[in-house]
């Protein structure tokens, strides 16, 4: 049995002058979810298309089960989709859309039927087999878009931004009914998305597409913790991500790095951040005065908890929050830069919006980047 | 506020009055061919608004002048010239959205500029181009032409809709196991319905009320109703009621054509101008 | 300027549809209002009652008292903020001024009152600059300004921000709360966003499926959810929904075979509000514990076994849920103390539950009692 039971060896894809995917190569083990996280217009649903065998790549290899499969017709390959716009036949009922590759395989009626009818009862769709396809929610069309995937019984599922459509509470709560749902099947999944958020909560491993590149490939936890630039640092918080800016200086008592913005301060990598001591010690690093960008995750940071602060503290204006019920994110502002914190929600009863507070950043949680290249320090 | 309340509805009331009064207007002509198809001769022109004796005297008396068969032929061509457009103009609409071709936007341009041509120009090319096929006066010939004015629109139109189906539709019915004939009949079809009707109801409304190429390349067996009306003219002046009698077997078909498939219609009109 | 928005009684049927059910509300005089809901609960049609667009089919509008039920839109001196902006093909100053100048407004004070404006939206160097040239939440902002230096009575804001990216969003909703303190004025705002709500509004009506569902400030919805539609709506996950037994003899809630809590006060106010032996309980998914090892009931809390199903990573958190006899339960845990227990599912863990976070509903209809 070959290793991956799905591999892209250098994919490359081409419209007009513009490269949608350069030199892909992935490989997707059996019975895994992987995700393709990225914005849009990274390639994810050619990508998707390919595997498909509904577009065709430029150039390299698809291989199944180790057998190159590139000249093999779509409905050969033992895929089935879900796509982004859903592609429901709006014109037909639920029923004859999810009969609809039931039919094109040319199964007896009363086999059809039972399929049907089961799957139908799996998500919840039973009442609305004789509806027209045109009028249901948004919710209801993902399912049955979902249920004429599952009824063809294949080895491979694809899933292409399947929520991107749908308001956050009912994209949630799909979110876990998909992850049940997948845990129950077991069958080999590649699921496509902009949401860092769904990525990270329903794969095994995510690989992360940015101008059809593979920048990162590897767990949510991996990826999540060490995020390989700071584009994709930014993009996995949703842009909530505090950044001081810094240079690296070598002094006699050990490294220091000279922070410029938001605040000016020297500090020792080593009462700091101990961690980054290492990393830092390498020798380019430290003597061209390198200019990094420290990265906090707001959920790394504290505010005037009345506790002492082991980290970085610095004076801000809480300028607002956003509410999240549980707990607050707030948002301090100090000279042009704004920090998020979380925090929980008995600070609005101290009333300190619109006044200077104490922020504690803990720095051995920091992510630092390079300012120039974007590329995180140390390896990954 | 600028403008008072009472202005308002003022303006508001006047803008309804005067809508009444143009539909009116727009209406008359037809009216006073209804009401004309049965007045009897000594009524013909009396009071333009009502009659007080009902007949069908006209309609025996066009029947006799060749009405029957023209109407006939009208529908012949018609349905011939619309049908073929239509086998036509989806295959070539399908091609058109879905693939790619070299030349694709010269040839769309070229078949769109077809239509942009004033007909009176084409008509001797094309008359003696029948002369010489053998075209002239036969059904054939006539439903030729016509498909062929009939198509740029119709083509136009149809792509327009299939546009708008996004490409992911056919890709799952391929996925899913289909052939390209059942995409294309079962799926696509179905769901640019609404821009077919229109297509067929544009298509039927120009060939039907078409006179120049009509006058130019029918027979004397094939000439629609078109043509019989402009032979009408009789030695003492025109008959009015024959005329009126005429014209109204000759308007009714296509009024209630269009009142059927108005539904479908309306979604083709209005195609593409609203994206939620 | 001041208004203060009545709604009697209003019913909005679109031919079988009924989009607004009954309602009556009233937002008082430079509220942030926020109409809180899922797509469809009929939030939108509320909002074009209100901004006079829409007539109601039975019922009446009242501004400070005033019934404007049958005044149309351009007379009721309202501002609506669409969720795609509508702006015109010319600069960021036309545009701003074109409401006052077909108003006859003169030349001198369109001027200042749309540096003004440009001024409160930070958008004072763009001016001079064709709309073409403008980011989306620039925009955006443009939409707002248009409606600010009308200074009408009322601003109907309709979901604004959903078309922004994230960072604008984010940027957007501070600047619109500081602006309403600075403009005082009374704001409608329309969002299925309940983190959006939450965040901006003083109060909130939460509407599903036509009607409004409860009406109070953000932690009144949170921590006192009128029903269990609006205790799922409100929060990230929502709210936690077990049926579980009244046990009259024992005077005990059971999950099966656990007894939740005893006693005999809950109990009996309980059942005089309910028929049958079931009840509803709710709890929010921070407020859940988990521990691998039994513990003694601790005093205001009430331990509850169940198995590990699933574990979502959601970057800033952990969601894991957990089976209790058969019903799920979410619980929302950081990133920390995940490490620190290292769950796995299947597992077998503990749930250690505050008896002051408990709520409990009516499985008929689905209101809440305690």
């Amino acid at each position: 049995m070959a290793k991956y039971f799905l591999e892209l060896r250098n994919i490359t894809k081409k419209y007009g002058d513009k490269i949608v995917l350069d030199n892909i190569n992935l490989g997707v083990r059996r019975g895994e979810m992987l995700s393709l996280l990225g914005p849009p217009g990274s390639g994810k649903t050619t990508l998707l298309k390919i595997i498909a065998g509904l577009e065709r790549q430029d150039k390299g290899d698809i291989l199944m089960e180790g057998k190159v499969i590139n000249d093999l017709p779509p409905y050969q390959r033992g895929v089935a989709m879900v796509f982004e716009t859903l592609a429901l036949y709006t014109h037909m009922t639920v029923y004859d859309n999810i009969a609809s590759p039931l039919i094109a395989a040319k199964l007896p009626k009363e086999v059809m039927d039972k399929k049907i009818k089961e799957i139908a009862k799996f998500l919840k769709i039973e009442h609305l087999l004789e509806r027209k396809a045109d009028k249901l929610s948004g919710g209801e069309r993902q399912r049955v878009a979902l249920a004429r995937a599952l009824v063809k019984d294949v080895a491979l599922y694809l899933f292409d931004e399947p929520f991107v459509n749908l308001d956050a509470k009912i994209r949630s709560a799909l979110r876990t009914e998909f992850k049940k749902l997948k845990t129950t099947l077991g069958k080999t999944s590649i699921f496509a998305t902009p949401d860092p958020i769904e990525a990270l909560a329903l794969s095994d491993y995510i690989a992360v597409l940015y101008n059809g590149k593979i920048i990162q490939y590897g767990t949510p936890i991996e990826i999540y913790d060490k995020p390989i630039n700071l584009w994709l640092a930014r993009y996995l918080t949703g842009n909530m991500l505090n950044e001081l800016y810094g240079r690296i200086v070598r002094q006699d008592d050990g490294i220091a790095i000279e922070l410029i913005s938001p605040i000016k301060k020297k500090i020792l990598v080593k009462d700091y951040a101990p961690n980054y001591v290492d990393v830092l010690k390498e020798k380019d690093i430290a003597d061209t005065q390198q200019e990094i960008v420290i990265t906090i995750n707001p959920s790394k940071s504290t505010i005037e908890s009345g506790q002492e602060c082991h980290g970085l503290e610095i004076e801000a204006d809480i300028i607002g929050y956003e509410n999240h019920g549980s707990e607050l994110l707030v948002f301090a502002r100090i000279n042009d830069t704004v920090l998020k914190i979380y925090s929980s929600r008995d600070i609005l009863s101290r009333d300190i919006i619109g006044t200077k507070s104490k922020i504690c950043l803990d720095l051995t949680k920091a992510v630092i980047y390079d300012k120039k290249t974007g590329k995180v320090l140390g390896d990954t | 506020m600028v403008e008072s309340l009472l202005l308002y509805k003022i303006k508001k009331y006047l803008r309804v009055i005067i809508l009444v009064i143009l539909i009116l207007a727009y209406l008359s002509p037809l009216y006073w061919i209804f009401t004309t198809a049965f007045k009897t001769r000594s009524e013909m022109f009396a009071n333009p608004f009502y009659l007080t004796q009902v007949t069908l005297e006209n309609f025996e008396e066009a029947a006799r002048y060749g009405a029957f068969d023209a109407i006939t032929n009208s529908v012949i061509i018609t349905v011939g010239g619309v049908g073929l457009a239509l086998v036509l103009s989806v295959f070539a609409a399908y091609a058109f959205s879905r693939y790619a071709l070299r030349g694709k936007n010269i040839l769309m341009f070229y078949i769109l500029s077809t239509r942009m041509m004033p007909p009176i120009a084409l008509v001797i090319p094309i008359f003696m181009m029948f002369q010489k096929f053998g075209l002239k006066g036969t059904y054939a010939g006539l439903i030729l032409m016509y498909a062929t004015i009939s198509l740029p629109f119709s083509i136009w139109m149809i792509k327009s809709f299939i546009d708008d189906i996004p490409k992911d539709i056919d890709q799952a019915a391929i996925l899913d196991g289909h052939s390209l004939t059942y995409v294309l009949f079962k799926i696509v079809i179905p769901m640019v319905l609404p821009g077919i009707v229109a297509s067929i109801v544009f298509s039927a409304i120009t060939i039907w009320n078409e006179f120049v190429f009509a006058l130019l390349l029918s027979g004397i067996n094939t000439r629609p109703t078109s043509v019989l009306l402009s032979s009408i003219r009789g030695e003492r002046g025109f008959n009015w009621g024959r005329i009126a009698a005429i014209e109204v077997v000759y308007i009714l078909p296509i009024i209630i054509f269009v009142f059927l498939v108005q539904k479908h219609l309306l979604r083709g009109l209005t195609f593409g101008t609203v994206r939620r | 300027m001041m208004v203060n928005v009545r709604l009697k009684d209003i019913t909005k049927v679109f031919g079988k549809v009924v989009a607004v059910r009954n309602m009556n509300l009233e937002i008082k005089d430079k509220e942030f209002f926020a109409i809180l809901g899922p797509s469809g609960c009929g939030k939108t049609t509320t909002l074009r009652i209100i901004a006079g667009l829409e007539k109601p089919t039975k019922g009446r509008v009242y501004f400070d008292n005033q019934d404007v039920t049958n005044l149309p839109a351009k007379f009721r001196d309202v501002a609506m903020v669409p969720q795609f902006y509508a702006l015109y093909p010319t600069t960021v100053y036309n545009n701003i001024a074109l409401p006052l100048r077909s108003r006859g407004v003169s030349k001198e004070e369109v001027r200042q009152r749309v540096k003004e404006v440009a001024e409160l939206l930070g958008l004072t160097d763009k001016l001079n600059l064709h709309i073409d040239k403008l980011s989306i939440g620039d925009k955006q902002k443009v939409s707002l300004a248009r409606a600010i230096v009308r200074k009408p009575k009322l601003y109907l804001l309709d979901e604004p921000l959903t078309i922004l990216d994230p960072v604008t969003r984010i940027i957007i909703r501070s600047e619109l709360k500081s602006l309403q303190k600075r403009i005082k004025q009374t704001i409608i705002y329309v969002t299925h966003d309940q983190i959006e709500a939450m965040s901006l509004a003083d109060r909130i009506a939460v509407m599903n499926m036509g009607v409004i569902e409860q009406v109070g400030t953000p932690y009144e919805i949170y921590d006192k959810p009128s029903s269990r539609f609006v205790g799922w709506f409100i929060g990230e996950p929502g709210m936690n929904f077990i049926e579980a037994e009244i046990d009259k003899h024992g005077l005990a809630i059971k999950l099966g075979n656990q007894e939740i809590l005893r006693s005999e006060a809950l109990v009996s106010k309980l059942v005089e509000n309910i028929n049958n032996d079931k009840v509803v309980v709710g709890i929010r998914p921070e407020y859940i514990h988990v521990e691998k090892s039994p513990r003694e009931n601790s005093n205001g809390y009430t331990i509850v076994k169940g198995v590990v199903e699933l574990i979502e990573f959601t970057g800033t958190h952990y969601i894991i849920l957990v089976s209790i006899n058969g019903k799920e339960v979410k619980i929302k845990m950081n990133v920390d103390e995940y490490r620190r227990l290292n769950i796995a599912p299947k597992e077998d863990v503990y749930l250690r539950i505050p008896l002051d976070k408990i709520l409990f509903f009516d499985p008929e209809s689905e209101k809440r009692i305690l």
